[in-house]
This record gives C-alpha cells, structure tokens and sequence, in this order.
C-alpha cells in the first residue's frame, strides 16, 4: 500500500523537533567565561554608595585586598545557580586578609536582594545600585558578571556567566592572591 | 483671464492685426507689444510666484536650523541610536526598555547637560564595553574599511570607464570606402530612377 507523502513529512517534522528539544535538553548549562574588557588592566571604577541594609559602603576601603565584585540579580537563574557557590568561597576565605566578596544588584530591589540573601545564607555587603551607573561603569552586560580586582585597585579578571569557587580560586591564583 | 482680454482688446483696436480696409497684415504697433510683453509676464506669474515660495521657504528652514541648537534631548536621541544595548543584541540604547539601556539613556543626557560632546560620551561607552557597543562602524581601522572601500570601489569604476572611453577615442572608426560610397550612389539612382 502507497503512504501517503504528508505523513512522511510529519515524521520527518517530529523527528526535527525531538532532536532539537534532545540538544536544549542535555546542553550544558552556562559557565564562567573570563572575557577581556576595555576595563581588564585599568583602575576598578570608585564606588561610593550604600548597601541593601543601608551602610555606608566604599571600594577604597578595600585596597591593600583581593576583591571579588559580583553583580547579580534575583530574576536571573545563572546568578541563583551561582549563589551556593559564592557562600562557599566566602567561608573559604573568611579571613580578615583574605579576599572580599562583594555583590552588586543588577536592576533589582534592595528588598528582594536582602530576601535573597537571607534565603542563601550570604553574608557579605551587597550593595545598592538602584540606578545602574555602577553597572555602567564597570560595563556590565547582563547578570551574573564577576570582577577580580587586585590589592593595588586594577581590575585583572571580568568573568561573565555563573562563576564556582573553584573557578574563583584559580584566577585568585593566577594573579598571585 | 487677462491675457486673453489683453489680446480681445489689441483685437479690437486693429482688427486682429490687420491694417482697415486693406486686407494685407499690419506691422504690429508699440502699443501692441507693450501689451503683448505684459501678457507675456502674467502668464508666467504663478511659475514665479512658486519659486519664490520655494525659495522663501528654503531660506527661513536654513535660517531657523542653523540659528537654534538642537536640546541637549535631541543630541542624546541621536547618540542613544549610535550605542547597542549592552543587554541586547540588535537594538539601539533608543529603543531598547533593558535597564541597562534605561541607565545608559540617563548618563548620555546627564553627561550632555554636564557639557561633553558626543564624541567624549561615546568614547566613554566604549571604554567601559568596547568598540562593540557602537552601531555604527568606527571610520578607522580595520573597520573603518566598511566606509572607504564603497568609496575606493567607486573611483576604480570611474577611472576604469575614463580609460575604455580614453582608449575608444583612439580606434580608427571604420570609414565608407570609396566603392561603398559608388554603391551607395548607385542604389539610390536606381531606386529613385524606378519611382514613378
């Protein structure tokens, strides 16, 4: 018996469709890229603003530290996928001299930060930019996006998606921290 | 209309420009001309009239765009269309709702009334992002071909016709011989020698 030639092409369709749902499916979700910036080799943009909880908060009161500034927002999965990962490097390196984690909310309340940081169990300053003009000047695209910025104030390392501690770690390394 | 009037009454005076009683034209008179010259001009009234409606609007739309500066909102919606969204991929800072467009809209316009020109708002976006984040290409460098070579292409076309016409000129145009022109001759004779 001759087969109709539509029910071929609607095999055919199926088919299309459940590779395409196999590939999204098993895809690795996103990682840590480092990228290089205009910013990368230049002095970290100053920061003077308040965090979620209303304190006083300046970058320069960092120097002489490694610090790890983390912009991030509640709406974005990456940064809820990276967030168990940050409270882990922030115990690692819960020293008084060793690398400063510092979050940075991305077009997001200060509520829902602080909701979100209570949730997770962060510690660490995360500070308030309801206007975005930290964002801006540390040329941030999109959350989560990480910044490495060394004892002496000059940014060394934009990573742009979820970062682990790990990862954190070795670029710590790399730069001698 | 007053041409035609003009015309009835020349008409009138002299019989449609013949002389009384003879039948033979008659010279036109100064009178005549003078108003055959006015007639003239009123018919071309309205052509003049556009154009120094034309003109008179060109001038006062020069005058007024060159007199006033555009607002420190025009400047920045012509650098906002210059600048991609940091957070998208094909959309201007001007017509992108992302907060990163949202924040950008603000510094342009702060930085604008603050006193820095385009050009050092742009360069300070694209030290923060890189030339990416320009929609439109720089005009050097590797990317500053996107501008010349249209250009560049443009002159080699010109000058590749300049030298096939240059070269044209000189080739000797085949020239009737003298026996095509016998023949030639010969025809015609023969075809109007057998035309009734």
């Amino acid at each position: 018996m001759k087969r109709s030639p539509v029910r071929w092409i609607a095999v055919g369709v199926l088919v299309v469709i459940a590779g395409i749902v196999a590939v999204l499916a098993t895809r690795p979700q996103a990682t840590a890229t480092e990228v290089i910036t205009p910013l990368v080799g230049k002095k970290a943009p100053p920061i003077d603003a308040t965090t979620v909880t209303g304190a006083p908060f300046r970058l320069s009161a960092y120097r002489g530290r490694f610090v790890v500034l983390n912009f991030f927002a509640t709406w974005c999965p990456p940064c809820r996928t990276e967030e168990p990962h940050l409270v882990s490097f922030a115990y690692q390196h819960r020293s008084p001299a060793g690398p400063a984690l510092v979050g940075v909310v991305f077009a997001d309340t200060a509520s829902n930060a602080r909701a979100f940081f209570a949730s997770t169990g962060a510690t660490w300053p995360a500070v308030a930019d309801p206007s975005g003009r930290i964002a801006l000047a540390y040329g941030v695209r999109g959350p989560p996006e990480t910044f490495v910025i060394a004892p002496d104030g000059l940014v060394v390392a934009h990573i742009d998606g979820p970062v682990t501690a790990r990862y954190l770690d070795a670029v710590l390394a790399r730069e001698g921290g | 209309m007053a041409g035609t009037d003009e015309v009835a009454v020349a008409g009138e005076a002299g019989g449609a420009g013949e002389s009384p009683g003879s039948g033979e034209p008659r010279r036109p008179s100064d009178d005549d001309i003078g108003s055959g010259a006015r007639a003239g001009w009123r018919r071309h009234l309205p052509a003049v009239a556009l154009v120094v409606l034309l003109l008179g609007s060109v001038t006062v739309a020069l005058a007024t765009s060159q007199s006033k500066s555009p607002s420190f909102e025009r400047q920045a919606l012509a650098i906002e269309h210059d600048i991609r969204c940091p957070s998208c991929e094909a959309l201007s800072v001007a017509t992108s709702s992302a907060p990163t467009a949202v924040t950008l809209r603000r510094v342009i316009l702060a930085r604008l009334r603050s006193g820095q020109s385009a050009r050092e708002i742009e360069d300070y976006v694209v030290s923060r992002y890189g030339e990416g984040i320009l929609l439109r290409p720089p005009s050097t460098g590797l990317a500053g071909l996107v501008w010349w070579l249209p250009a560049l292409a443009a002159l080699a076309a010109l000058a590749a016709l300049a030298v096939f016409f240059w070269r044209r000129r000189g080739v000797d145009v085949a020239r009737p011989s003298d026996d095509d022109r016998e023949l030639v001759r010969r025809a015609r004779k023969e075809r109007l020698g057998s035309a009734p």
